[in-house]
Parts: C-alpha cells; sequence; structure tokens
C-alpha cells in the first residue's frame, strides 16, 4: 500500500500541474511563472509540479491504475485515481494537437523530427511514453518523422515503434533536423538543453519549436527567431 | 550474507548490483537464458547510469552470479528477493502469476529458515499468497522448513536508480515478526550510514 500510494501522489502531482497547465492556457497565464509562484510555499514545494506531456514509464500508470482496481474490488470507487489517469491520457495528445492546430489535419508531405524518445531522461526505457502517442498520431495523418534519442532508439525500433514505417531515425540531435518542417521536443535530456539555435534554425525547413517539456523561455526564444509552443502558456 | 533475487529487470538487476557492491554475496536468477547468457557477457538488457560498471566489477570480482537455476540459488541463500514483473492485467489489476510462480518454485527449492522479500510492487494481501503458496510447495515436499515473508518495495527512479538504492531515502519493511526484520535491518544499514531511515510497519492489519 505504501509503494502504490507513493506512485498515485507522485502521478497525482503531475496530472495537477497539468490540468492547471490546460486551464492557464485557456485563460491566457503562464503556468511556468504560476510553478515558480506556488513552488516556493514551503508546503507545496517544487518537485514533481512541473508541466509537460503527459508521464509514463513503468510505474506511474500501471501503479496508479492498480490502486484503482484494488480499491473498486474493496467496495470504494476512487475519484481522484480515476481523474489522474484520464488527465494523463489527454495530457499525452497536448502536443500533437498543437501540432495539428498549426499545420492541419492533412500532414502529407511534412516532416517533424523528435526530440526524445525515452519516458524520461537517462533511460532507454519506452514503456508508456509520450513520444509513441505523439508520433502515432502525427504520422496516422500522414507526416514523417525523424527521431532523435541518446539511448532509445534501438528500443524504439525492436518494440515500440517497429511497426511504423514512417518513423526513421537520427544519429545525432541536429542530423534530425534536416528539412524537417518542425522539431518537437518530448524528453528533457541534457543535450537539448543548450542546442545551438543558429544551428537549428539552418537544418529546419521552418523555425519553429514545439516544446513539451517547457525547458526556454518564451521572450528568448522569440528574440532568436523561432515559433516556440509549449505546455500551459 | 548471501542473497538470492529473482528477475533480472530493472529492479533486480540494480537490487543485486547494489547489494553486492555493499559485500554480500548474491545470485540474480532468471528464467530467461538468453538474457542470463548476455549478463554473463557483460550486456546489459537496459541503460542505467553506472549500473554496467558496478555489474561488471562485481561479476569479475565473483561476489554477483548469474545463473537460470532457481533451486540452487535459493536453497543456498538466507534472503530471497522475489524482483519479477507484475505487469497490469486487463482489469488494470497487478497481474500476479510471476510472483507466484515465483513463491512455487522456492516452496520446491528451500532447505533451511528463508526470508522471502516481495520486492515486486504488489497489492496489499500479497504476502498472504505469496505465504500459502510456499507453505502448500513445502507440504507437497512433505518437509517443515520455517520461513518469513517480508515486504520491502522498491523506490528507486530509473535514471538515478543507483544513487537511490545506495542513498535511499527511506527503507520500508512490512513484516510481521522481528526475527526477519533484524535480518532486513542488518542487510540494509550499511545503506543507512549516517541516518537510519528504516521504517517498519504491518505487512497487512488483520480484521
Amino acid at each position: 500500500m505504501t509503494k502504490y500510494t507513493a506512485n498515485a501522489m507522485l502521478a497525482t502531482k503531475i496530472s495537477f500541474m497539468n490540468e492547471i497547465a490546460n486551464i492557464c492556457e485557456r485563460v491566457g497565464a503562464d503556468v511556468n511563472q504560476v510553478r515558480n509562484g506556488i513552488g516556493s510555499d514551503s508546503r507545496i514545494g517544487y518537485s514533481f509540479i512541473y508541466p509537460g506531456c503527459g508521464y509514463g514509464g513503468s510505474c506511474f500508470p500501471k501503479d496508479v491504475q492498480a490502486l484503482a482496481k484494488t480499491a473498486k474490488d474493496f467496495g470504494y470507487t476512487p475519484k481522484i485515481l480515476d481523474a489522474v489517469e484520464a488527465v494523463n491520457y489527454a495530457q499525452k495528445n497536448v502536443m500533437g494537437t498543437k501540432v495539428i492546430d498549426y499545420f492541419g489535419e492533412d500532414l502529407k508531405g511534412k516532416t517533424f523530427a523528435i526530440w526524445g524518445l525515452a519516458f524520461k531522461p537517462e533511460t532507454d526505457d519506452m514503456r508508456e511514453a509520450s513520444s509513441i502517442t505523439i508520433i502515432n498520431t502525427l504520422t496516422k495523418l500522414g507526416a514523417k518523422i525523424v527521431a532523435y534519442d541518446p539511448k532509445a532508439i534501438k528500443e524504439a525500433q525492436k518494440h515500440y515503434l517497429k511497426d511504423n514505417a514512417s518513423v526513421s531515425y537520427a544519429h545525432s540531435k541536429y542530423e534530425a533536423l534536416k528539412n524537417a518542417d518542425a522539431v518537437i521536443l518530448v524528453t528533457e535530456w541534457q543535450e537539448f538543453r543548450s542546442p545551438d539555435f543558429d544551428e537549428m534554425k539552418k537544418l529546419l525547413k521552418n523555425p519553429i519549436f514545439f516544446d513539451g517539456r517547457n525547458q526556454f523561455n518564451k521572450e528568448r526564444m522569440k528574440e532568436i527567431g523561432f515559433e516556440y509552443f509549449q505546455i500551459g502558456v | 550474507m548471501k542473497i538470492s533475487v529473482i528477475g533480472t529487470g530493472y529492479v533486480g538487476l540494480v537490487s543485486g548490483a547494489c547489494f553486492a557492491q555493499m559485500g554480500n554475496t548474491v545470485t540474480c536468477v532468471d528464467i530467461d537464458e538468453q538474457k542470463i547468457a548476455s549478463l554473463k557477457e557483460g550486456h546489459l538488457p537496459i541503460y542505467e547510469p553506472g549500473l554496467e560498471e558496478m555489474v561488471l566489477h562485481n561479476y569479475k570480482a565473483k561476489t554477483l552470479h548469474f545463473t537460470t537455476h532457481a533451486k540452487e540459488a535459493i536453497a543456498s541463500s538466507k534472503i530471497c528477493f522475489i524482483a519479477v514483473g507484475t505487469p497490469m492485467g486487463e482489469d488494470g489489476s497487478a497481474d500476479l502469476q510471476y510472483v507466484l510462480s515465483v513463491a512455487k518454485t522456492i516452496g520446491e527449492s528451500m532447505q533451511e529458515y528463508l526470508v522471502i522479500v516481495d520486492k515486486s510492487t504488489v497489492p496489499v494481501g500479497t504476502a498472504d499468497k505469496v505465504r500459502q503458496t510456499i507453505q502448500e510447495a513445502l507440504d507437497a515436499r512433505a518437509v517443515t522448513i520455517e520461513f518469513d515473508i517480508v515486504s520491502n518495495p522498491e523506490f528507486l527512479k530509473e535514471g538515478a536508480a543507483i544513487a537511490d538504492f545506495m542513498r535511499p531515502d527511506r527503507v520500508v519493511i512490512g513484516a510481521d515478526n522481528q526475527k526477519a526484520l533484524d535480518i532486513m535491518h542488518d542487510l540494509y544499514a550499511p545503506f543507512m550510514k549516517t541516518r537510519d531511515r528504516f521504517i517498519s510497519m504491518d505487512i497487512k492489519v488483520q480484521r
């Protein structure tokens, strides 16, 4: 029970913040500033309140659902746990929706660079990764994907994206950008945090950056010359 | 201490390597022959910073062994960790078939007092099922051997698993008797040198 509660609590923090991000986006607030503002409260704290394109991995999705199931088996219908999962499920689609809003429903002839496949940095684990949802959504509409991840490409080829013929893989983050219509950052590996933006602009067909992990400052990105989309802004 | 770890996934491999690193003799067991063969050649099934070096070091030092022979590994250990997967069943519940199949093997293999540790993430009540499964296997052999079941969930984060395991925020142990608790405390004490972060609790409150 302790282990399940720990994971459910962490997943709840993420889904809660993603819900706030979705509200921010609609009312014209910036979730990054909200996060900064609330984290300073010692009762809340900064950990696990980072908005993004959804949690994945082998633990959170499975454990939240298993705890909900146990509760139901013992005659209690969980409300929060089911919502945590529902918010996360929808959150994995947010980046794909932003891309579709920009480029339209027909993505034939479009190529997108994906930065990051693993469900989080420093692992090659792709179980329940948001990258899978985003990539499959875009390729279903005719897009081609060129993906780069420091560690998870083998996993993608072997398992998670092996049946998706519209995906190819690059050897470096810059190679993935060549002639792409936009770049979509899905996993916040350190090597994606200080990219050479000039080089990026040269390689990309258009300087359009969809950031599923809110890694950069929106004003700065505008100055550099990117059309920059993030979560909850 | 002599330890066997059943299952060489994320949790099993990291636990096994870290226990070995701390001076224990560990045997990691998996039924997947190919996985064991490639581990012996130094190929890890997962990427985790620092893990490969730790596994290679301890494998060469013969403090970490890999085998598909669960029986021998269990028979010669004092603590046996169950670290197999608990995938999601169709209805969202945790699928316990791998955990219980290991429990059966343990009952068929153990020779003397053994602490059996549930490290897999399992729902409340699983310790009872594991105990029952082991007891049935012992009964089938017509032997009487004492054993204890302990719950010890793993809180490691992928990507920082080694650091989390070597310096845990806390070690949670669910047990129903002091003997097993003492053995677990001995095992984990070296990981909590600066401050004891050992939290013991009930396995399940009987109603």
